[in-house]
């Protein structure tokens, strides 16, 4: 049996491969036996030469050549060593083993070694000697004073153990070469065996022979590839008799289709011919729905030319390529094709602004379509419309643009719908005047254009004198009426470029612009006020009214029109102040005041902050005792720089400011606590004790949480709430009725009193005396002063003193300064009072030493 | 797989040496189970064991049982007469074949096994000499070395002379008479033939020494390899020594050698005179030449000059002649080593120094027999002062005299016989 061809190459590669590994082997260990015996040789010879040199130095001192001789002969028979000699120092040789004789050349060399080998060297030499190299060795000894050792080894030794170790390793190599060969051929055959087998049977089965599976039973690829070739084969076989078999069936199943197709041919002439006829039913159809076609068409015509919006085409250049009647009616023209004839530039010959055409074109180019383009249009019959117009581009296949398409909307009713809804905004519906925003805006364009060009102009602030008492006593619609009259007024006053505006109520203001001089402004301010003093003809009445102007003819420096109006309207308060029915011009003064007014409510807040407040108390007397029954609590202010500043100086700067509350809230504390620790030190087992009198302002006295506040101190003190009269002003109450009754009631819960302050001066009617639960009535000073000597003060006071007589009124005289008062109050059955004829208010430590001056007393 | 091959080649080559061993093992088993061991100095039996390693076999093997023989002859009879006071002396032989490395062998085994009581009566410069450096380590035990067959110059030098003593003068002393005796009669070209070794190389240097003394040199000389038998063949040493044309050639050789030497020289037709040491047991050389020219038909013995280092054996003038002569005559005895083929010699010079050897030896043991010790040895032999071996002169030791004798006696060969040269002119040039 051969190997198969597939493995001819492996073979010959191993073969090669196997010889070259033999040679390399040999030759590098040969070399390298050589190296190393060479090397061994000479160590060897250096060794020995040595052992001579040092080991016999006694017995060559001596020059005793027969024990010399003994030592050399020792070294002989050392294999390799072919001859060792001695020398003296003059290489005269004293022992050797040369036989029979020192060959001359040897002899030559002992002298000549001893002659100029240097004492502490060796000397190392190939010769040839007995027609062998040799390797000679030659060493002094005791550096050469006492002779030299010489020793001859033969070289060829080395030579001939390289030559023995090569042939016996190229011998062994030849025998496992050949060996290795030989198994390797025995694995290829045993490898190739089952493939060969498999081979043929792969033939085999190639001409369809599937018997006689080769049966290989390595587990190994090879046995894997024959059972899977079997299978294979197993499997081919039945595929092969399953597709004959199938091929069969096929074939008969083919005649029967075809039989079956003969008959479906002729069933399908027959078919044909009916559908032949049905296509010509189809056509007929078309026909009937090209007709509906055009019919659609015109319905669409119908449509674009009876559309409200006017639908166009136009080219890039300006020129209409299409439009329907509605956009030959929006533009003014009689039909389409005029509108087309008479525009060729859309640009110069349709908007008002020619750029618009240019930003239709960028909008369109940009994004392809507009939307809700919104211009002025010049109609052809001149007049000014607004059009909306929605556009898009519209390209070919290839992208280029072909036309604009779109539609035109007649926005001109609704534009003006806008209008007047933005005028709405700005102005006054009651006077159709312009309002407060756009008044300002108007202002700070005056402001900027002063700025730039040393333009004067001049801000007048107007309100008008008690339209309050009109309204209330006349109606709203009185008042409405006079608003509009005076409007026309003002209007009538102001020039042209002036601003007239309301800014709500009954206030106006007036921007006079271009003015020469300041004089003007006056001019005007006098007309103004001239005009609103005439009557007015109201539904048929004369109404009279009056107003008070505020000016600022310096408007330079200001920054802001804000602060412009401030300054307008502090000189008209200014003016209301000084009497009404008048105009003030704002200056400097005013100016300062108003800082300083800024300054105090800066300061005040401070104070609040930092407690700047004290309290002091005015005590109120019992007449029939004249001993103290209680104490008015009265707030100072005890300013870092100004000093004390009493109440009247800033508690109407404290309500405008909203700090009212935090000083009512601070004095309702302090003095709570402070009257509970005189009650407690002084009015021990008492029954009357002594009462507390606060004033809480008006402004407060309407917020729901005052009776929360008033518990709280109570409770913090430990005040008894009968002791504690809390007392407001009459206007207090009548500014809000309901709620002050609402508030009366629950202080009157919480048990608390109520007293009347300064009553007299509201000038409203007495009633609510019996509508309100009040306790005590404070009599105000005014009349007191007056009683001494106007009779008129003597019959109100008497008044008020019966009056609470008959409603049980507790009744509190207040400022009483002198013994004369005194004595008419006491004469009319005034019980309490308060003023200076006996004490003036008092701080707590003067309350505390009087209260115990007093009781020490009693 | 180059070093798997070496490894299996060490493997087998240890096996081999392994076998050897164990062969070499087994073979002394035998030996020592066959071979009864006495102790070497029993008290009941009242004997010192001396230790005696010598050439018994081959190429000086006849050189070692004459001497042997001789100190036999003498020790054989000094104990038959009761020994010294009561003390036998026993001389145990080893072979060495004269070579060192047995030799060492056969003086450790003296040492550490046998335990002798000195080491006597060794045989051979290159055998002796090696032996040296053991008498040093064992010179605790007062190991000594007793009349070797040798005059060898490492046995009467430091550092190992103090471990020797001596009969025999030295080869110097040999030599020194030789070219001494040469150059008076006017032979001053003196060419040297001798074994490449100590003994060779020491005899060498003697003649080298001896004719510096005369402003002369040596003219000649060829070396040869010891162990050489009768039978080689010497005619390139003679040519290359003949060359110089040499006026006397000194032989320091064997008597295989020496003999071959002479034979080869004279066949070459040269007639000088060849001289030899007492070394060459001249009687055995004779005999070779003898049995040689009776073959050859050629008279091989003229012209031969051997010194000697006791007189001669045919002097029945000195008692110790006569002595000897008796005692030789009635002695029959071998080394249990030797060949046993070996025909005894009546007498010759070797035998006759090892009797004087014994006779010495037999004064000394006598001279410490109340108390033999080894460590005694030193102290007697300085009492061997002007003592009387019957030889005509007297035998002298003392504090740093290591050598007993000092005469050397010259020979030549007359009616068949080495008889004392009477006058040197017979080789005047």
């Amino acid at each position: 049996m051969r190997a198969p061809k597939l493995f001819r190459k492996p073979f010959l590669f191993m073969v090669l491969l196997f010889g070259v590994i033999a040679v390399v082997t040999s030759l590098t260990s040969s070399n390298r036996l050589r190296l190393e015996m060479t090397q061994e040789y000479e160590s060897k010879a250096l060794a020995l030469t040595r052992s001579v040199a040092e080991s016999d130095i006694v017995t060559i001192l001596e020059l005793d050549a027969g024990s010399v001789q003994a030592r050399v002969n020792q070294y002989q028979s050392i294999d390799g060593v072919s001859y060792v000699f001695v020398t003296d120092e003059k290489g005269e040789i004293i022992a050797h083993t040369f036989i029979p004789s020192v060959p001359i050349d040897i002899r030559e060399l002992a002298v000549e070694t001893a002659e100029t080998l240097p004492g502490d060297e060796y000397m190392q030499r190939t010769i040839v000697y007995h027609e062998a190299s040799h390797l000679h060795m030659a060493r002094p000894i005791l550096a050469g004073l006492a002779g030299y050792v010489h020793l001859g080894m033969d070289s060829s030794i080395i030579e001939r153990k390289i030559k023995d170790a090569t042939v016996q390793q190229q011998l062994l190599m030849l025998a496992l070469f050949g060996a290795s060969l030989f198994l390797v051929y025995i694995f290829f055959l045993n490898v190739s065996k089952p493939l060969t087998l498999l081979a043929e049977y792969a033939a085999r089965v190639a001409a369809k022979d599937f018997s006689n599976v080769p049966k290989i039973n390595s587990k190994d690829e090879v046995g894997q590839l024959a059972k899977a070739m079997g299978s294979m084969a197993h499997h081919i076989s039945e595929l092969v008799s399953n597709l004959e078999e199938r091929v069969r069936q096929k074939t008969k199943e083919l005649q029967e289709a075809r039989d079956a197709l003969k008959q479906t041919v002729e069933a399908r002439t027959s078919e044909l011919l009916r559908a032949n006829t049905q296509l010509k039913i189809e056509i007929a159809e078309r026909k009937v729905i090209g007709e509906a076609l055009k019919k659609t068409e015109r319905k669409y015509r119908t449509i674009f030319e009876n559309a409200v919006e006017g639908i166009y085409q136009t080219s890039p250049s300006g020129r209409f390529l299409s439009a329907n009647p509605s956009l030959a009616r929006i533009l003014g023209f009689k039909s389409p094709d005029d509108l087309m004839a008479a525009i060729y530039d859309i640009g110069t010959q349709m908007y008002m602004e020619p750029p618009r055409r240019k930003e239709f074109l960028r909008r369109i180019e940009e994004q392809g379509f507009v939307k809700n383009f919104v211009s002025k249009i010049r109609r052809r019959d001149g007049r000014i419309i607004w059009i909306a117009e929605n556009a898009r581009k519209i390209l070919d296949a290839e992208g280029s643009l072909i036309c604009f398409e779109g539609s035109v909307e007649d926005i001109t009713l609704r534009k003006k719908a806008e209008d007047q809804l933005k005028r709405q905004a700005f102005h006054d519906p009651l006077t159709g005047l312009p309002n407060r925003a756009l008044f300002l805006d108007h202002l700070r364009l005056a402001m900027e254009r002063g700025r730039r060009h040393k333009h004067m102009f001049a801000v007048i602030y107007m309100d008008l004198d008690r339209f309050k008492v009109i309204n209330d006593s006349l109606g709203h619609e009185t008042g409405d009426e006079l608003l509009r009259g005076v409007a026309r007024v003002l209007e009538k006053c102001g020039r042209s470029v002036d601003t007239v505006a309301r800014f709500g109520g009954d206030e106006f203001a007036i921007l006079l612009e271009e003015i020469a001089a300041p004089r003007d402004a006056i001019t005007i301010a006098r007309r103004i006020l001239d005009g609103v003093r005439q009557p007015f003809d109201i539904g048929g009445n004369e109404v009279f009214t009056s107003a008070s102007l505020g000016l600022v003819l310096k408007t330079e420096g200001y920054d802001r029109p804000e602060s412009l109006l401030r300054d307008a309207d502090t000189a008209m308060y200014r003016a209301k102040e000084l009497g009404k029915s008048r105009f003030k011009v704002f200056n400097k003064k005013m100016h300062d005041q108003a800082l300083k007014l800024m300054a105090l409510e800066t300061d005040l807040r401070r104070a609040v902050d930092l407690r700047e407040f004290e309290v002091v108390y005015q005590p109120i007397v019992r007449l029939d005792t004249r001993k103290i029954s209680g104490f008015e609590a009265l707030v100072r202010w005890r300013h870092p720089k100004h000093g004390i500043i009493n109440p009247g100086d800033f508690i109407s700067l404290a309500e405008d400011t909203g700090l009212i509350y935090a000083i009512d809230n601070l004095v309702l504390d302090e003095a709570c606590s402070q009257v509970k620790h005189w009650q407690n030190t002084f009015n021990k087992g008492m029954e009357d004790k002594l009462s507390l009198n606060i004033n809480i302002s008006g402004k407060h006295f309407g917020q729901s949480m005052l009776p929360g506040q008033i518990t709280r101190a109570l409770d913090d003190s430990g005040l008894a709430a009968e002791s504690l009269n809390i007392e407001i002003t009459e206007s207090a109450l009548m500014d809000n009725p309901s709620v002050a009754e609402d508030i009366l009631k629950q202080l009157k819960t919480l048990g608390t009193n109520i007293c009347i302050d300064d009553f007299g001066t509201g000038y409203s009617s007495l009633s609510y005396l019996q509508r309100f639960p009040i306790d005590v009535v404070k009599v105000d000073r005014s009349f007191i002063t007056g009683v001494e000597d106007d009779l008129d003060s003597q019959a109100i006071v008497r008044t008020i003193f019966s009056l609470g007589e008959s409603l049980g009124l507790k009744i509190v005289a207040e400022g009483v300064e002198t013994p004369a008062q005194l004595d008419f109050l006491e004469s009319e059955g005034c019980c309490y009072v308060q003023g200076f004829l006996f004490y003036k208010p008092l701080s707590a430590a003067e309350v505390d030493s009087t209260l115990a001056g007093i009781t020490n007393r009693t | 797989m180059v070093a798997l091959f070496h490894n299996e080649w060490h493997a087998f080559s240890v096996f081999y040496s392994r076998g050897k061993r164990y062969i070499t093992a087994a073979l002394l088993l035998i030996a020592f189970s066959i071979l009864p061991i006495r102790p070497a100095c029993a008290d009941d039996a009242k004997e010192l064991v001396f230790g005696m390693s010598a050439a018994f076999t081959g190429a000086n093997g006849e050189m070692g049982i004459e001497f042997y023989r001789g100190v036999m002859a003498y020790l054989d009879y000094f104990n038959a007469n009761g020994g010294a006071d009561g003390w036998k002396i026993k001389v145990q032989p080893s072979n060495d074949g004269y070579n060192p490395a047995p030799c060492f062998r056969n003086t450790v085994q003296f040492i550490e096994k046998d335990d002798v009581f000195a080491l006597f009566s060794y045989v051979g410069t290159p055998t002796t000499t090696h032996i040296l450096p053991l008498l040093q380590k064992f010179s605790a035990r007062d190991t000594y070395l007793l009349f070797p067959l040798t005059g060898a110059q490492p046995l009467r030098t430091e550092p190992f002379g103090k471990y020797v003593y001596n009969l025999r003068p030295s080869y110097f002393e040999e030599t020194a008479g030789l070219v001494d005796n040469l150059v008076k009669v006017g032979r001053n070209r003196i060419a040297v033939f001798y074994q490449s070794d100590a003994y060779g190389r020491t005899g060498w240097d003697g003649i080298r020494r001896a004719l510096n003394k005369h402003d002369l040199s040596i003219v000649a000389e060829a070396a040869y390899e010891r162990g050489a038998l009768f039978g080689q063949d010497f005619t390139e040493e003679v040519s290359l020594i003949m060359k110089e044309e040499p006026d006397a050639i000194i032989c320091i050789g064997t008597y295989a050698s020496q003999g071959a030497f002479i034979r080869d020289i004279r066949n070459a037709g040269h007639d000088v005179p060849v001289a030899g040491l007492s070394f060459s047991d001249s009687d055995k050389m004779l005999e070779l030449l003898v049995q040689e020219g009776r073959r050859a038909g050629h008279n091989y013995t003229k012209n031969i000059i051997t010194s000697q280092v006791v007189p001669c054996y045919e002097d029945i003038t000195l008692p110790a002649v006569r002595f000897y002569r008796e005692l030789m005559d009635n002695y029959k005895g071998l080394p249990a080593v030797s060949d046993k083929a070996y025909t005894p010699r009546r007498f010759s010079y070797v035998s006759f120094e090892g009797f004087l050897n014994a006779v010495l030896l037999g004064e000394i043991i006598t001279r410490m027999a109340d108390a033999p010790s080894r460590d005694r040895l030193p102290e007697v032999m300085e009492t061997i002062h002007d003592f009387d071996l019957g030889l005509g002169e007297t035998t002298n030791f003392g504090k740093g005299r290591h050598q007993g004798l000092d005469t050397v006696y010259f020979t030549s060969v007359i009616d068949g016989h080495f008889m004392p040269i009477a006058n040197w002119n017979r080789w005047r040039k």
